[in-house]
């Protein structure tokens, strides 16, 4: 430690240091008799080793070259800045997408994610997401295993002010939620139990958006009242922005019944809260789910008609990485695809470096003579790789840190990633630079010092990796978007373009499922006699909606819905066997094609009884396929039940209308409230859902494309610039064969003989290696086995387009090749 | 007069020794063990400041500037608390090795 201390105390007075020895030394010359003053040897060798001696002498040599490759790069702009855009493609593509995972990651944790369960209602074929009132008060007082249960509603539909009433989103959770999720208040504080008591004032944080937005950033908010819903309601805190808030006011949901009026969440046992849980120190989710099998027999024995005997409550992680969960295996494949990238940037800057390398390879023999050892050659060159990676890197960074602006202005909502790497980017980075150099650098440095003349792969391992790097991005791009631009001419199998839903929310202003029921009919009533809407059909869930229903049967998930008789002519479904429902019909149901093909392989599905549920509904009908709960499905297993009256208080309304189902929607909303004030009625159309989700498949559209571009371009410019060093390095051969009258076609061929091999066995590498990709990835992810096969077509104008790209970089320089002046080429050199 | 060549390892060990009984500058270090061996052992300078060097930097040493007697300024070398142990290590693993040494050639 003092010695580390004395070498840093000697790095900092060297100067003083060295002069003081050599004066020291002068001394002990001069006392020297003059014969015997010749075997002093020389000073300054003396000095420079005690240089060696106090270690610092890497500093002095680091510094020389970086020096030295400072001036190297500065003197070929040319090949610096193709360096750069190449290093900076290659390492900045990768970081943005490292970026924003880190980004998305760390806006969805909450502390000691391990502990955090999502709480679900599970049974032999039923899974249900979410929780009523009553039956989260029954776990919260009994359940052992859990430390906290935190219950949150979806997010309601309200009007905020008095005058002209503007909409609103309230969400409304336990006070816990804020804690066990780390929000903390922007300003303010963050609402408590006490907030939660029936007989306290109802208080309310509101979003930092909303604050700015329709507050105009008022600092005296904290403590004043805002009106929603036509209620008082006092704002306590504000809560700060991140991308998964998007609510603009959350409220105690104990106190919901305060702003809405007529609810009866706190005591309806059909209640749909989403419930996470943190567990109690030491238990596993597995013992969780065991004591709330009990505990659901108990309540069974009270409400044996809400809830079954032989269900129990999973305990799912909720930030747990599941190697088979899409998401995963997306980000998983999308990091390896940007990887390639990076290696296809390393394997063209390392052609690059060595085709420039052989044209200094003159400078390096000079100084290999001169006496420099070929490790400090070699470090000499690497340490203008590792100059030119830094470089690369903070460019990287940059163009990182741009994109990323892009992105947060493209999706507009106002949440920033932080523009400035943390550390763990900056680290990555580094590291990735490093090893970065290392590829590229290390072997052409090696491959130059070499005293065995033309020995040495590294240039035909670099450019059959570029080239096989590039053709596989290429080909799998292509693919990607062959098959994404399918997705966006499939056909949902019904008329969409004409649909509507209305959502009136009663269930949350406490309408019971009679009055329900009577709403609705008013409701169809008064919508049918607008001119536009043609035909209405009350459905439980919306289509393409955000609430799903699903039964899991041999590893398959079938989408359900509650349906009225009008549905089937609604929604633009042909009934293609059986009957369509009745009034009055029960424990029967209607499928898709696909999914009596799936269910009953072979047979035929009428009159038989789905498989799931042996007590389960019958088989009367079959439609074509349609995929009405989800968008993109090409093979939609969906089946649909008869609407119940108990569904009612959560119907929706769904309408088909003439021409643009967007004029018709403030009318509708108008409708729907003007049979109940105290409603605050959404009107969405079926189009616009459409369009959200082709947007989504636009954006991976454009990230796909972009990978593929810079894919090609980095190939072009690794092989435009290789040809370009050889032509330029073999121009007095060339001269000379045209003087001995070679023809242009032979000079030709001579220069691109050596590229020809590793071209084509990168280029079937990357063809073969591409369609591989593109299967793995479709047999992987779920999310994209929708996505139909291989596309030929796409395939080969990939090919072909690669192949002319290649083509088109090696013929430019090969064009000045055959230009050459023989007389002009001789006299060179 | 033969000249002897240092024994590889022994020269921080005798400047050590040297400066045990006093501070000394770079000169009078090699004269005094020139002095010491009746001139058979003859330090050169290109090992000399080397080893004080490494002996500054392993701080058994530490360096002084002073007037000599000449009135010239010179830097003097003076033994440390840590340089006395190392003198002491030193010693006695050189006396091991010479003992050693000399029992092989007495039985060889």
């Amino acid at each position: 430690m003092t010695e580390l201390f004395r070498r840093l105390w000697y790095l900092l007075n060297r100067r003083r240091l060295e002069r003081e020895m050599a004066d020291e030394m002068q001394f002990h010359r001069e006392q020297l008799p003059l014969a015997r003053r010749a075997d002093f040897g020389s000073s300054l060798r003396l000095i420079e080793d005690s240089r060696d001696i106090w270690g610092w002498t890497w500093l002095d040599r680091l510094t020389q070259d970086l020096t030295y490759g400072a001036r190297v790069l500065r003197r070929s702009p040319a090949f610096t800045l193709t360096a750069l855009l190449v290093l900076g493609l290659g390492i900045g593509v990768p970081l943005t997408a490292f970026r924003q995972v880190l980004y998305d990651l760390q806006a969805n944790t909450a502390p000691d994610p391990a502990t955090l369960v999502q709480l679900t209602r599970r049974a032999p074929g039923l899974h249900i997401t979410v929780l009523s009132y009553p039956a989260l008060e029954f776990y919260i007082a009994n359940a052992r295993s859990f430390r906290e249960i935190v219950a949150l509603s979806p997010p309601h539909q309200a009007t905020f002010g008095t005058a002209a009433a503007e909409p609103v989103r309230i969400l409304f959770a336990t006070a816990n939620y804020f804690p066990e999720f780390a929000i903390g208040p922007a300003r303010g504080r963050i609402l408590t139990p006490a907030d939660e008591r029936a007989d306290s004032e109802p208080a309310a944080m509101i979003a930092e958006s909303f604050w700015q937005r329709r507050l105009a950033g008022d600092p005296a908010i904290l403590g004043q009242i805002l009106t929603l819903n036509g209620k008082p309601v006092r704002v306590v805190g504000i809560v700060p922005r991140t991308a998964r808030l998007t609510a603009d006011v959350w409220m105690p949901l104990s106190r919901q019944p305060a702003v809405v009026e007529g609810s009866t969440l706190l005591t309806d046992w059909s209640g749909a809260l989403d419930v996470y849980a943190r567990l109690a120190p030491g238990v596993s989710p597995k013992a969780a789910e065991q004591e709330t099998r009990a505990l659901s027999l108990r309540l069974h024995d009270l409400r044996p008609r809400d809830v079954r005997h032989d269900e129990y409550l999973e305990a799912r992680p909720v930030l747990q990485f599941d190697p088979n969960s899409s998401e995963f295996q997306i980000v998983l494949t999308a990091a390896v695809l940007v990887m390639i990238l990076l290696v296809a940037a390393c394997a063209n800057l390392g052609i690059l470096v060595l085709a420039r390398g052989v044209a200094r390879e003159r400078e390096i023999r000079t100084r290999m003579a001169l006496g420099a050892a070929r490790s400090r050659v070699v470090r000499q060159l690497f340490t203008e790789s590792l100059l030119l990676a830094a470089l690369s890197a903070a460019a990287a960074l940059a163009l990182s840190s741009i994109v990323l602006k892009i992105i947060q202005l493209q999706r507009d909502s106002g949440i920033a990633p932080n523009l400035f790497p943390g550390w763990i980017v900056l680290a990555a980075t580094a590291a990735v630079a490093v090893i970065a150099a290392l590829v590229f650098g290390l072997p052409p440095a090696l491959r130059l010092t070499s005293l065995t003349p033309r020995g040495g792969r590294a240039r035909t391992i670099f450019l059959g990796a570029q080239v096989a790097a590039s053709c596989l991005l290429l080909v799998v791009s292509t693919l990607l978007i062959a098959s994404l631009q399918r997705l966006r001419t499939i056909d949902p199998g019904f008329d969409y373009q004409h649909l509507v839903w209305i959502s009136p929310g009663l269930k949350a202003h406490g309408y019971n499922a009679a009055a329900a029921q009577s709403y609705m009919a008013l409701l169809r009533t008064r919508a049918a006699a607008l001119p536009a809407v043609k035909s209405s059909s009350a459905v439980w869930l919306a289509p393409w909606g955000d609430s799903h229903m699903g039964t899991g049967w041999s590893g398959r998930v079938f989408a359900g819905n509650h349906v009225d008789p009008d549905f089937v002519a609604t929604a633009g479904l042909h009934l293609l066997r059986g009957r369509n429902f009745r009034p009055g019909d029960d424990a029967v149901t209607i499928l898709t094609e696909a999914s009596a093909r799936q269910l009953f392989p072979g047979q035929d599905a009428l009159g038989k009884i789905v498989p799931w549920d042996p007590h389960g509904p019958v088989v009367i009908g079959i439609v074509s396929n349609a995929s009405t709960t989800a968008i993109g499905a090409t093979d939609p297993l969906e089946y649909y039940l008869p609407a119940s009256r108990a569904d009612a208080p959560e119907s929706f309304l769904l309408l088909r209308v003439a021409g643009n189902p967007r004029d018709g929607l403030r009318l509708l909303q108008d409708t729907a409230r003007a049979l109940d004030l105290r409603l605050q009625p959404v009107v969405h159309s079926l189009t616009d859902a459409y369009d959200r989700e082709l947007e989504k498949i636009s954006r991976a559209l454009a990230v796909i494309t972009l990978l593929g571009t810079v894919a090609v371009l980095l190939s072009a410019i690794g092989l435009a610039g290789l040809a370009g060093y050889t032509v330029a390095q073999r121009t007095h051969e060339i001269g000379l064969r045209m003087a001995l009258g070679a023809r242009a076609g032979q000079i030709v061929r001579a220069i691109l003989a050596p590229m020809t091999r590793p071209v084509a066995v990168g280029f079937l590498c990357g063809a073969i290696g591409g369609t591989a990709a593109v299967k793995i990835l479709r047999s992987g992810i779920a999310g994209i086995s929708g996505l139909t096969g291989f596309d030929p077509l796409a395939y080969l104008a990939a090919l072909v387009f690669f192949l002319t790209i290649v083509a088109l970089a090696i013929l430019a320089p090969a064009r000045r090749a055959i230009r050459v002046d023989p007389a002009k080429a001789l006299q060179h050199d | 007069m033969p000249k002897a060549e240092l024994v590889p390892g022994t020269l921080i060990l005798l400047v050590l020794r040297v400066l045990q009984s006093g501070p000394l500058h770079g000169y009078a270090i090699a004269q005094r063990i020139g002095q010491l061996s009746s001139d058979i052992l003859q330090v050169e300078e290109g090992s000399l400041y080397p080893a004080l060097q490494k002996m500054l930097l392993k701080g058994w040493v530490k360096a002084e500037w002073e007037l000599s007697e000449t009135k010239r300024r010179v830097r003097s070398y003076r033994l440390t608390a840590a340089g006395r142990k190392q003198l002491e290590a030193e010693l006695a693993n050189y006396d091991q090795v010479n003992r050693a040494i000399k029992s092989v050639l007495k039985l060889a």
